[in-house]
């Protein structure tokens, strides 16, 4: 485990001001916030949609696959997809460059590589669920909420707090 | 500031290419976005757990210093009339489906060991397990879409449309950045002291917070004290009119502001 010592503070609060300026910078040209689990949502409705199209009866998945009933050429509504591209090309960039791309699976030292995959099958189900009923994520809602001062994404940001530690001890064993 | 009004000349490529000026600039905020989160070390699932269990805060850190410096300058935009209301998307408020879903999100979090941004960034670094969130995510999103119709009744429950902080708290609107920045401040020093409590013997010399952070903090009471003095009317400059949604299907989140 990295255990956070020196100056890692100071480099976490530089670091959350460049996240906040990327954020001012999404909103105040898209009017949308940065969030990362449309893009997601976007994309596995439209995989589903390839393959059985989706009716007008499921209203919700609907509602995005006609892009909200806007342009699709309308900059604003795939601006998230736009951004996710450019996040995963700036990943990716970042770590060749500082030569720490490889494959691999992160995992704590108690757990095999099986049962950390089932695990991640689980959690990502939850985070997909849970992002789609809270209207985001933890940018989208929890970030860019928080800084527009809505009461939504202080509830949401502690909620997640206290599910995270809530469930922390049942799945020490991953972890510790 | 519209999108449209942003010019990259030498960057026409339109024609031949499905990518505009537009989509451009996403792509370059974007990859700002991955590489901060990449280098914060959140590309790391044993870090974001790592929260959890009180290890590594640099995630709370980083998250508490995004929230405060970008509403700092959001409002500041506001007040200087650079951004209009009008232009924004603002996030409405359901208290009910962000309890849950932010509590069900939470314990994703733990369990995964990485939220969606973060599990496309450890992809992109090669991690197979953010390979397989991303697609499990893709799966619990199908879930919620294809079985909307028994969660529709929590989605839209009690909704409260743009709903800010300083209306909940009855203060002003500089008051409620003041007394945000205070609750940052207060929730990184708490979860440092109760680091050092529980891990006493890894940090045996370090205090909560080390000089330069000190005096990082202390500017941002500062210019929280700064924006406390501003009035509501340059922050908040038209009356809100319409209430500003993120979902236009009818009967969503349509109508007026409750």
């Amino acid at each position: 485990m990295n255990m956070q010592h020196g100056n890692s503070v100071t480099r976490s609060i530089v670091l959350g001001f460049l996240l906040g300026l990327s954020f001012v910078a999404f909103t105040s040209f898209f009017s949308s916030g940065l969030g990362a689990s449309k893009a997601i949502a976007l994309a596995a409705f439209h995989i589903q949609d390839w393959i059985t199209p989706i009716s007008e009866d499921l209203q919700y998945m609907h509602y995005y696959i006609t892009a909200g009933g806007k342009d699709p050429a309308d900059s604003t509504f795939y601006s998230s997809t736009y951004a996710m591209i450019g996040l995963m090309l700036g990943a990716l960039f970042t770590s060749r460059l500082r030569n720490e791309t490889k494959l691999a699976v992160t995992r704590g030292p108690q757990v095999g590589v099986a049962v950390r995959l089932l695990f991640c099958v689980l959690g990502g189900v939850m985070l997909g669920f849970a992002s789609r009923l809270a209207r985001g994520c933890t940018s989208g809602v929890g970030l860019v909420g928080g800084m527009q001062m809505a009461v939504g994404a202080y509830i949401f940001l502690f909620a997640a707090f206290a599910g995270g530690f809530a469930a922390a001890y049942f799945v020490r064993r991953q972890w510790l | 500031m519209a999108v449209n009004e942003v010019s990259i000349p030498f960057l026409e490529i339109s024609e031949y290419i499905p990518v505009t000026n537009e989509h451009l600039v996403a792509i370059l905020i974007g990859a700002c976005f991955g590489s901060v989160l990449y280098l914060s070390g959140l590309a790391d699932a044993r870090r974001i757990a790592g929260v959890f269990y009180l290890r590594d805060l640099s995630v709370p850190i980083v998250m508490f210093s995004a929230i405060v410096s970008s509403m700092v300058i959001f409002w500041m935009l506001m007040a200087t009339g650079v951004l209009e209301i009008s232009e924004v998307t603002f996030l409405p408020t359901y208290v009910w489906p962000m309890v849950v879903g932010g509590f069900i999100l939470g314990i994703g979090m733990v369990v995964a060991g990485y939220c969606p941004g973060t599990a496309m960034v450890a992809t992109m670094t090669g991690r197979i397990d953010g390979f397989v969130v991303v697609l499990s995510i893709m799966a619990g999103d199908l879930l919620f879409g294809n079985y909307f119709e028994y969660f529709s009744g929590l989605f839209v429950s009690s909704r409260l449309g743009v709903y800010r902080v300083h209306e909940l708290l009855g203060v002003s609107f500089g008051t409620a950045i003041f007394l945000v920045i205070v609750l940052a401040i207060s929730m990184m020093a708490s979860l440092r002291a109760l680091q050092r409590y529980f891990y006493r013997e890894t940090y045996p010399a370090q205090g909560v917070f080390r000089r330069v952070d000190a005096i990082i903090i202390g500017a941002a009471v500062l210019v929280g004290a700064g924006c406390a003095l501003i009035p509501d009317s340059w922050y908040l400059q038209e009356p809100e009119i319409d209430p500003y949604h993120i979902y236009q299907i009818p009967g969503w989140d349509r109508g007026p502001k409750p």
